[in-house]
């Protein structure tokens, strides 16, 4: 086990590779036992930009527990221009989120129990509810919405199949958890 | 198909002819012992049961008949006998059996039936309609008056199907606090926009959205629709009341239909309904017309415009005017989705039962097979075994892992045709300890010794599993003719499969030769509380031991089914493994179950593969 001395370990079981690249992690929530591997670049630098006075909001990113972030994936919070105002806005991921190798994720919201496969592109503001799977190579087309029990394909990524009762037994990540 | 390695469950509802039970007789299921509730697809019976118990039972006789070896009972058994048993194995090839495969976590389970249900054997009904894209539930009286697609601002791209947002038609404008219109319907994953049609759409507001398109793309075919419906809503006699809308009017109508229909009076005798005597439909005689000039026109419009403004055929089919060219796509409402609960089709118990809230994923009630029946899961032994080429004549081994989700511990059969049935190409398969136990489920252990203790030091004496490589270390491994590896609710076992030589000739391919598929016939049995008749339909495991009061009577239950182990495809043969009589496996006398020492548990074996 040489990958054991890779990760950094937190107080709340979080492991982090010391070759991820994470910015802005005073803006960033993991919510324990999530795994972040190599080359994983995480942008919580990009966070909401508020009228000066204001407080500034706080979290760009929030990252719920027992989420396994692959090799070379991207989170990027999505970005819009709002009456004439460019602007981040948060993102967040619920609890036994996969993100496959090479994805990149701009999503606002994804639900939990949700694997994403290798190389997809979640686009802007998108919302991906709980048990989804996305398959590989999936791109995900700005501003929409994934409903639970849902197997997405393609490019844009369409609804191909509906995933079973099961779904979030399937997708639980806590063996991987372990394995790691 | 999915990805090697994978097992399928076969349904028992696959077989609808009458089978002959020649389990080995070694191993009689005695007769005497009466088919309790929990007694669910064991069979053991002459082919002339009566009906009524065979549909109830969707028919699934065991029809099971494997030489010795396989079972380590017979030592001196001819291989070759396997060859007439052919017939009697599940055969994976056979088109019947591509119907009645599943993994498992696509099962359900009736607790009425005592018996597996595949998505083929279950009856739905909808619950809740809903707009996937805006999660607004969608009345079914609206579902019934204005159709199966959302009504409110949710339209799909008409040339890629992504969703369209809508968007001011002037950019300069989107700066302002208010944007003013027009507005457009833009598709941000290929930029089709509803100014690219012919004439352009442009919506004055961007809200309400539907109402403002049905004015814009009102085509003949909707005018034809609307037409349709009024004819039929007239030749109902009653105009007035909508008769979609009613459900005393949809039964009404409904009924006539099978009245009609069958013929048989039977049916119609007890319903008097208004509508009954009025009821000779009459079709709209209106053949489709096709219009040799517009037809033309087309064609020129081809010639200028070229293929490339041409619609595709799922492009053109979506859509109901079917478009010959781009420009003339509309955007598409998205399509309505259900929440569906689902009945056992043979007792019409409710067997999963999704909450009606749209944007909740709970059920009350889910009666998964996950929960009722054990799960098996293979991995490679060795880890330079590539799925997807197996070496000819090489030992491939593999780890079988069957994991208990009862609470009542479980001793397994394993049993394998000797040689993979229904193939000119038959490799040979050994499991190499047949029968075992498994240990009982307990949730608390899995999150007591998983995690706080996660390497409760390897007791010596237990060797790790051997990394890739040397053979010879494996067959001296005592624990290959054992249970490989025994913890809390699984048990792991070692197949041997030797694929054969396999040419890669045409047929070979059409047949699709290669692909090395393993029935196993999975025959469980374990000893659980009977009487519990008060016990509720809702989703508990079966068998959860309380030992709360009334006497509780323990009786041995006994259950199996087949399932296929996808072990990979054979590849080209690889020079110096040549064909050879497989290792003797040591075999286990008959009747001394197995058991293997109790190893604390060290490393838990994923039970589920992860993508990795
Ligand atoms: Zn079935
Ligand atoms: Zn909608
Ligand atoms: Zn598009
Ligand atoms: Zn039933």
């Amino acid at each position: 086990m040489s990958q054991k001395s890779e990760y950094i370990q937190t107080e709340t079981g979080n492991k982090v590779s010391r070759k991820s690249l994470i910015i802005g992690s005073q803006n960033i929530i993991l919510g324990g036992k999530t795994i972040i591997q190599a080359d994983c670049c995480i942008r919580g630098d990009l966070r909401r930009l508020v009228p000066q006075g204001q407080n500034a909001a706080a979290v760009a990113i929030a990252v719920g527990r027992y989420c396994f972030l692959s090799k070379s994936c991207l989170l990027r919070p999505p970005s819009k221009t709002y009456r004439g105002q460019f602007s981040y806005y948060p993102m967040k991921l619920g609890d036994h989120v996969f993100v496959g190798e090479g994805s990149v994720i701009e999503a606002a919201v994804i639900g939990s129990y949700v694997n994403i496969g290798k190389n997809c592109v979640i686009g802007k503001f998108s919302i991906i509810k709980d048990c989804v799977r996305i398959e590989d190579g999936t791109v995900i087309a700005p501003n929409s919405v994934i409903p639970s029990f849902s197997s997405v394909e393609g490019h844009p990524g369409i609804v191909v199949e509906e995933l079973p009762e099961t779904a979030a037994e399937m997708l639980e990540l806590k063996e991987l958890y372990k394995s790691i | 198909m999915s990805s090697f390695p994978y097992i399928h469950i076969s349904c028992p509802c696959h077989e609808d002819r009458p089978q002959t039970f020649t389990i080995d007789s070694a191993r009689p299921i005695s007769p005497s012992k009466s088919p309790s509730k929990h007694d669910f697809n064991f069979l053991p019976t002459d082919p002339h049961t009566p009906t009524k118990r065979r549909t109830l039972l969707g028919g699934f006789t065991p029809s099971v008949s494997f030489d010795g070896g396989n079972l380590g009972l017979d030592l001196d058994d001819d291989e070759e006998l396997t060859d007439e048993d052919d017939e009697n194995n599940f055969d994976p090839r056979d088109p019947r059996s591509a119907f009645s495969l599943f993994p498992i976590e696509n099962l359900l389970y009736c607790e009425d039936c005592h018996q597996i249900r595949c998505p083929r054997c279950v009856q739905e009904e909808i619950v809740c309609w809903y707009c996937p894209s805006c999660l607004f539930e969608v009345p079914s009286s609206t579902v019934k008056s204005d159709g199966n697609r959302c009504t409110r601002n949710c339209y799909l791209c008409p040339v890629c199907t992504a969703l369209l947002a809508v968007i001011p038609v002037n950019h300069s404008s989107g700066h302002s606090d208010h944007p003013t219109g027009p507005f457009n319907l833009f598709c941000s994953h290929c930029h089709w926009t509803t100014s690219d049609l012919i004439p352009p759409i442009q919506l004055e507001k961007p809200t309400s959205i539907s109402a403002q398109l049905s004015k814009l793309t009102h085509s003949p075919q909707d005018t034809e629709f609307i037409r349709l419906k009024q004819h039929y809503a007239q030749q109902l006699g009653n105009a007035q009341e909508d008769f979609t809308n009613s459900p005393a009017a949809l039964t009404r109508l409904m009924g006539l239909y099978t009245g009609l229909g069958s013929g048989s009076g039977g049916h119609g005798g007890s319903r008097k309904g208004r509508g009954v005597k009025k009821l000779e439909m009459k079709e709209v005689d209106r053949p489709r017309e096709v219009n040799e000039e517009q037809e033309l026109e087309i064609v020129e419009r081809m010639a200028v415009e070229g293929l490339e403004a041409t619609t595709t055929a799922k492009q053109r089919l979506t859509q109901p005017h079917e478009p010959r060219f781009l420009s003339d796509l509309t955007p598409t409402a998205v399509l309505l989705r259900t929440k569906r609960s689902k009945r056992c089709r043979a007792c019409r118990h409710i067997l999963v039962k999704p909450e009606s809230k749209v944007q909740t994923t709970r059920f009350r009630i889910r009666l998964v097979a996950l929960n009722y029946i054990p799960s098996l899961t293979i991995k490679r032994l060795d880890s330079t075994i590539t799925w997807n080429n197996l070496t000819p004549h090489k030992t491939h081994r593999f780890l079988l892992t069957v994991t208990n989700p009862l609470f009542d511990p479980i001793s397994v059969s394993l049993l394998t045709p000797r040689r993979t049935p229904g193939t000119a190409f038959a490799s040979r398969v050994t499991i190499l300890c047949p029968e075992f136990e498994v240990g009982a489920n307990t949730d608390v252990w899995d999150d007591a010794l998983m995690s706080t203790k996660p390497a409760a030091a390897t007791p010596s004496g237990v060797s790790t599993p051997p990394v890739a490589g040397s053979f010879a270390s494996f067959s001296k491994d005592p624990k290959m003719s054992t249970v490989y590896e025994q913890k809390m609710n699984y048990t792991s076992v070692v197949i041997e499969v030797v694929p054969p030589e396999i040419p890669d000739t045409r047929e070979t391919r059409i047949r699709d030769e290669r692909l090395l598929e393993i029935p196993i016939y999975v025959r469980v049995e374990f000893e659980a509380e009977v009487d519990r008749d008060d016990e509720e339909g809702g989703g508990g495991k079966p068998s959860h031991s309380g030992a709360s009061g009334g006497a509780v009577q323990r009786e041995r239950v006994e259950y199996s089914y087949w399932c296929v182990v996808g072990v990979g495809r054979v590849g080209d043969p690889v020079e110096g493994v040549v064909a050879s009589e497989p290792n003797t496996p040591v075999r286990t006398p008959v009747g001394t179950p197995v058991k293997a020492p109790r190893t604390p548990a060290a490393m838990r074996t994923p039970l589920r593969q992860v993508r990795s």
